[in-house]
């Protein structure tokens, strides 16, 4: 009996694991689950500029063919190609949506394997794995953290919203790859990187400098690059109503709008959880129409108390047609009821 | 080993060409995704060489070519202010009257044999007023060529501009 017992104590021993191998079985098994979703696509163009063909990544969204994937990728695009696997498939442009960035193709598929979507949101300090096609390398891999959500970043001259901030390493290809959870579940698309400005060269031998020479691994590294991804949340809002509608449908209502500040609601007797300041409203819009004016605060919409500013915007995206819609404003310390007209986004 | 921006300018013709190494040609397009400036240069260059390719065979007004190259003097050999130049500037006069010294030396010890002797060389005084003037030094421009789509495409990755106010939502 003991010497069973004491080979039995001695097996058990001889498999503990180390902390650094769990972490390296828990990652491999993510990005094998990953990697199946993954697809790469090259858009090519016939405009008289000559523009070269684009190769980036793309994700698998239904069995059928649906693939989701980076909208500045495939605009203008005259022919659309996937790869999935040992496949090579001609797919068509369904339509984009402008706001999030996600672009919906249809290839001729019939038993693709879609990514399955994670249950809770991304925090931040969450690990994140990263896996796209980075200059062309199938399924390259990086591990990361989530720096931050709900960032706003400005690309080819369009805000987009909403954005996960991460620290895992992205590269061109990368685009429209997929960034996954620490249970191996989808969590966003990979959209873009900014790297940061390393500013003036400083220090450096002055005697090199001299002799003009420019050595790049003599000068001081520059800040790491960050990479930004699509939410599932926003993707699967996308994807579906352009699925759905053949193209993407949201309301709109024309205004760029913020949560009051302690000062604002300080000076106009607001009280927390509630409202939504308006900063900007676009000319030729449905808050035009209405006569909503800068410095309106919305606290009511369509009978329901105003929360707060992003509580308003998932309200009016909702809106799949247009609609009348009665709200109430404090326009300098006073109530205002108003009716809009809830517009389809216009996708400019 | 990333490229700097003065890299990636002297390869920018060749880049716009489809003439780069595929290294090189991954290490430059890393590059221009990820500096609006150079990528900027490049558009610039593109849309000249297009605007070049339309011109025809008029005549530039006088002096076009004298202006250009004063500009490119300036531009690719500009005086630097450097608190060692100075000393580089006495050192090499120092080496060059070192070198002469040395030359005229030797020349003196290997001096020719007395006149009509018949071992040295008589020179046309004239024929020496007749050697044209240093020849005008122009700075080397590499000829850019027509460019050309790199055929094989390039990897997508779009960069981020800026960060607008992070509390503003527009809808």
């Amino acid at each position: 009996m003991i010497r069973v017992a004491w080979f039995f104590l001695a097996a058990l021993q001889g498999q503990e694991e180390s902390t650094l191998r769990k972490m390296e079985r828990e990652v491999t098994s993510i990005v094998e689950a990953v990697r199946p979703w993954l697809v790469q696509v090259t858009a090519s163009f016939a405009d008289a500029e000559g523009r070269e063909p684009l190769h980036f990544s793309g994700l698998v969204y239904s069995r059928d063919g649906y693939i989701v994937t980076d909208a500045s990728g495939v605009e203008a695009a005259a022919e659309i190609r996937v790869r999935s696997g040992e496949s090579v498939l001609a797919a068509r442009h369904v339509a984009s949506d402008r706001r999030t960035g996600v672009a919906v193709l249809k290839a001729p598929a019939a038993d693709l394997r879609p990514v399955l979507f994670s249950d809770g949101a991304c925090r931040p300090g969450a690990w994140v794995v990263a896996v796209g096609n980075a200059f062309g390398m199938k399924s390259s891999v990086s591990v990361g953290t989530v720096g931050g959500v709900g960032r706003s970043i400005l690309v080819g001259g369009r805000k987009y919203e909403d954005m996960i901030q991460m620290s895992a390493a992205i590269h061109p290809g990368d685009c429209g790859g997929i960034l996954a959870d620490s249970s191996g579940k989808f969590v966003g698309m990979i959209h873009s990187v900014y790297y940061p400005d390393s500013g003036e060269k400083e220090g450096g031998l002055g005697l090199l400098q001299l002799l003009g020479k420019d050595i790049p691994s003599l000068q001081p590294a520059g800040p790491a690059p960050i990479g930004f991804a699509v939410p599932a949340e926003g993707v699967k809002f996308a994807a579906d109503r352009i699925i759905r509608h053949r193209r993407m449908v949201r309301g709109w209502l024309g205004v760029t709008a913020r949560t009051p500040d302690p000062a604002t609601r300080a000076q106009l007797g607001i009280p927390e959880g509630v409202g939504a300041e308006i900063v900007r409203v676009e000319p030729d819009s449905p808050a035009r129409r209405a006569r909503l004016r800068s410095g309106d605060i919305l606290v009511e919409f369509a009978g329901e108390p105003v929360r707060d500013v992003d509580a308003l915007r998932r309200k009016v995206a909702d809106y799949e047609e247009p609609a009348a819609v009665r709200a109430t404003v404090l326009r300098h310390g006073e109530r205002r009821d108003v009716e809009i007209r809830i517009e389809i986004d216009p996708q400019r | 080993m990333d490229m700097s921006c003065d890299d990636i300018r002297d390869l920018l013709p060749l880049y716009a060409g489809g003439e780069l190494e595929d290294a090189e040609r991954i290490l430059a397009e890393a590059h221009l995704d990820g500096c609006a400036s150079c990528a900027r240069e490049l558009d610039l260059y593109r849309e000249d060489r297009a605007r070049l390719a339309e011109l025809r065979g008029d005549e530039p007004p006088a002096g076009t070519w004298a202006r250009l190259q004063d500009g490119l003097q300036a531009e690719l050999f500009p005086r630097r202010r450097s608190r060692y130049a100075f000393l580089l500037r006495l050192a090499a006069a120092l080496l060059a009257g070192l070198a002469l010294g040395v030359v005229f030396h030797k020349g003196r010890r290997e001096a020719p044999a007395a006149p009509g002797s018949g071992t040295h060389e008589v020179v046309d005084a004239g024929a020496l007023r007749a050697l044209p003037a240093a020849a005008v030094r122009v700075p080397f421009v590499p000829v850019p060529r027509a460019p050309r789509a790199n055929p094989e495409g390039r990897h997508h990755l779009p960069r981020v501009e800026s960060f607008p106010p992070p509390d503003e939502r527009d809808f």
